[in-house]
């Protein structure tokens, strides 16, 4: 074979970069998932950026949008190259280096598509061997080329002019590729799908809204199942042993008007359990029944092993929008514990299987209502960690009530579908907190105040730090056992993105999207 | 005769020179469906930014307003509003505008005289109106087109309360015992800047203090001038509609 010939078979060979046996057991040095591993940690194994020397972190380089827009993206890093989807629906790869641009997609969006209670942003792109997978907001699932972003396939998941949007990073898992979707304040009904990931053919499509003799169809009233919401826009997590994929599902709609839908609204605010091969529900659990507050439950479960209720349990556990922290067991979605994380108002606690029990005159009203946490929750989208050795569950709070007003609604497709609104309370009344729970218990261990309430995830480290942001900028890192800063830098933008790790040339490195930058820092 | 006719032409230009009251009340039913929701039912603001005010960035006049409430803001995640043509928009921008509208009333106070009482009150020693004064009190020469008259009132005899996310007025002490009282002009979790009574800028980091101390007023509760002479200043303010 000529030197030539090897040289191509090595640059060939580099094509399958991330497949699936790399996925259930990703290398320290790259972020081959959204949440870093298919248990959500996101929690960076690397060990050498530590409180002793953190302060030594310094910026490496940053890569600029070069556009006003909502830089929400985590990133994947695999291989030398770092895959990242920037607003509205555009793919870029960057040398990890460097962060030199290697290939842009773009995506052109139509005219007339709208974002129905949400801004136009992406949260990021999955990658599945030479395959680089988006959701686009005009709902459509497209697969690219890892080497050159050019389109493999490209498949229609919903009618964006119904109010159908993805803004999640997709996640895939063997051959297949799992998206949620947007649409909660336009009354959609809600879905998690899965497509091929060679051909893009649909495979399944699981409805959070069931249909007539579906289980769970009985919790609502009428034909409002049809508009009932139930969106899926966060992405999800799954345990390759049970072949369970976990995704949260958000609020009913409308969302502040709850009069023609009374029921408990399944599967809406609910963590919902799905056979990765079929798509069929093997169990869910529901957070707040006929919710009225926009209570998604659309946050990130996070998958470990405790010993909860006296003996060694597969868990899954959520921060919830609702202020409630809880623990379930993840092969049968049994309640085993539930603990307040933050403010709340409108629950006088959890019975023994988990529903709460509420505070009657918590209800959106003509007047407003004053309720913690605000319709935002006492957390959101952006990711919390779990530290495997220490056990502990890290989110950001938002402490912030707020005044829920009801409104009249009528369904008209395609635009909103609310019936009311909010009204929050002043700024310096309201701030936000790094919490670092117990993660089999939900107590808390530590807190770190934050000026105003966040829009920025945590990813804790091995080298025993968690990294998070602020609305006023600034990227930090926390000890994890004791919540203590030890460094931060002011970015200049806005941080609504969850922090990645991952090494460049062996050397441990974490980046941050803020403002109209990502930025990546190292010692 | 000219001028007349200008005018005139102006104000048929203008799409919400005369909406019916029907109209602002279908207008703020349309806001509470699809407005209130990100930016709040009473208008200041949620998610998307507050609307209780007279001026906005992004449109420069009523006919600007009523197109951007109809196509959105693609880049802010603000939906179009096509659906409710051909009177929705209009009737909600007609709505919007009357959140940020303090509108002139007849009030008991003697504007000449409340100038007066400005004057002799020293109000000038903190505060600015057209470019006389001195400014480490809020700029008050707008101050008529944005605050109502008992909103006025309540600042004289109850500075400070409830406080202004705009003005804070702030005392630091630093862990070496220095003091410095001023007002916040920015802050995030780990600094804030803050301007003296010389109009001095300051920045501290946060863990460098020993104690940091927000709320209150520097402004003195005018509680004890009689009650006809505080109506006569807050006429005199409710004048003050221009700068913006």
């Amino acid at each position: 074979m000529t030197r030539f010939g090897i040289a191509l078979l090595v640059a060939l060979s580099a094509g399958a970069q991330a497949p699936y046996s790399r996925l259930v057991n990703p290398d320290s040095g790259s972020w081959l998932t959204y949440s870093g591993n298919y248990a959500a940690h996101r929690f960076s194994p690397m060990s050498q950026i530590t409180p002793a020397n953190v302060s030594g972190l310094k910026m490496k380089w940053i890569y600029q949008l070069g556009a006003e827009a909502r830089f929400e993206t985590s990133p994947i890093v695999a291989d030398g190259v770092m895959y990242i989807a920037e607003p509205p629906s555009n793919v870029t790869a960057l040398d990890l280096a460097t962060g030199r641009r290697l290939w842009r997609w773009e995506r052109a969006m139509p005219k007339d598509l709208q974002t129905i209670g949400f801004g136009r942003t992406n949260r990021g792109v999955a990658v599945l061997d030479d395959t680089v997978f988006v959701g686009t907001l005009d709902a459509h699932m497209v697969a690219l080329d890892a080497k050159s972003g050019a389109v493999r396939w490209d498949s229609v998941v919903a009618d964006y002019k119904l109010g159908y949007c993805i803004t999640a990073a997709p996640l895939v898992l063997k051959d297949r590729v799992i998206t949620g979707i947007s649409g909660g304040e336009a009354g959609i009904r809600g879905f998690v799908d899965a497509y091929d990931t060679k051909t893009g053919k649909r495979l399944w499509r699981f409805w959070t809204i069931p249909g007539p003799g579906e289980k769970g169809h009985e919790s609502w009233t009428g034909d409002s199942w049809r508009t009932g919401g139930g969106s899926t826009w966060v992405t999800g997590s799954y345990d390759p042993e049970l072949d369970l994929v976990y995704w949260g599902v958000g609020n009913p709609g409308p969302d502040w008007n709850g009069d023609s839908r009374s029921g408990d609204n399944l599967f809406t605010c609910s963590l919902v359990a799905l056979d990765g091969s079929t798509g069929k529900l093997r169990w869910h659990f529901q957070y707040t029944p006929h919710d009225t507050h926009d209570w998604d439950a659309t946050e990130i479960p996070v998958l470990f092993e405790a010993t909860v209720r006296g003996r060694p349990r597969k868990v899954v556990a959520m921060a919830n929008r609702n202020a409630f922290y809880y623990v379930l067991d993840r092969a049968t979605g049994e309640f085993l514990k539930g603990t307040e994380y933050a403010k709340q108002t409108w629950a006088k606690g959890l019975d023994d299987s988990g529903r709460p029990v509420t505070i009657a005159g918590s209800e959106p009203a003509e007047q407003g209502t004053l309720v913690w946490p605000s319709l935002q929750g006492a957390t959101n989208w952006f990711s919390p960690s779990y530290h495997p050795d220490l056990k502990m569950f890290y989110v950001s709070v938002r402490e912030m009530g707020a005044y829920y007003y009801k409104t009249d609604v009528e369904y008209k497709a395609g635009t909103m579908f609310m019936g009311g609104g909010e009204r929050t309370l002043p700024p310096d009344r309201n701030y936000g907190a790094i919490r670092a729970l117990d993660a089999s218990t939900g107590e808390r261990k530590w807190e770190f105040r934050l000026h105003s309430p966040p829009w920025a995830g945590v990813m804790a480290t091995a080298g025993g730090l968690v990294f998070g942001g602020s609305n006023e900028g600034n990227f930090y890192a926390l000890d994890a056992r004791t919540g203590k800063l030890l460094w931060d830098v002011q970015t200049g933008g806005e941080i609504i993105a969850n922090p990645v790790g991952f090494a460049i040339g062996g050397k441990e490195h974490v980046a941050i999207a803020a403002g109209q930058a990502l930025i990546v820092f190292g010692l | 005769m000219l001028q007349f006719v200008l005018l005139l032409a102006a104000q048929a230009q203008d799409p919400l020179a005369h909406v019916p009251a029907a109209d602002i009340e279908r207008g703020k039913r349309l806001y509470g469906m699809n407005c209130g929701g990100c930016h709040g039912m009473d208008g200041n603001g949620g998610s998307g930014p507050p609307l209780t005010r007279a001026k906005f960035k992004r449109a420069a006049d009523n006919a600007a307003l009523i197109e951007l409430i109809t196509s959105g803001i693609a880049t802010a995640g603000m939906p179009p509003s096509w659906h409710l043509l051909p009177d929705g928009p209009r009737q909600i921008a007609a709505y919007v505008r009357s959140l940020g509208e303090v509108k002139s009333v007849p009030l008991p106070g003697d504007v000449d005289r409340g100038k007066q009482a400005y004057r002799s009150s020293a109000c000038s020693g903190c505060h600015i109106v057209n470019g006389e004064g001195i400014g480490i009190g809020p700029e008050l020469t707008g101050i008529g087109a944005m605050r109502t008259p008992a909103s006025l009132l309540r600042s004289l005899t109850h500075p400070g309360d409830p406080p202004s996310p705009a003005f804070m007025p702030v005392k630091v002490t630093t862990r070496e015992g220095e003091q410095l009282r001023g007002i916040r002009v920015n802050e995030d979790s780990f600094t804030i800047q803050i301007k003296d009574a010389r109009n001095r800028f300051h920045s501290f980091r946060k863990d460098r203090l020993e104690s940091l101390d927000k709320g209150g007023s520097w402004m003195p509760a005018y509680d004890k001038l009689p009650p006809e002479q505080l109506q006569d200043i807050v006429a005199y303010l409710a004048t003050l509609r221009g700068g913006q």
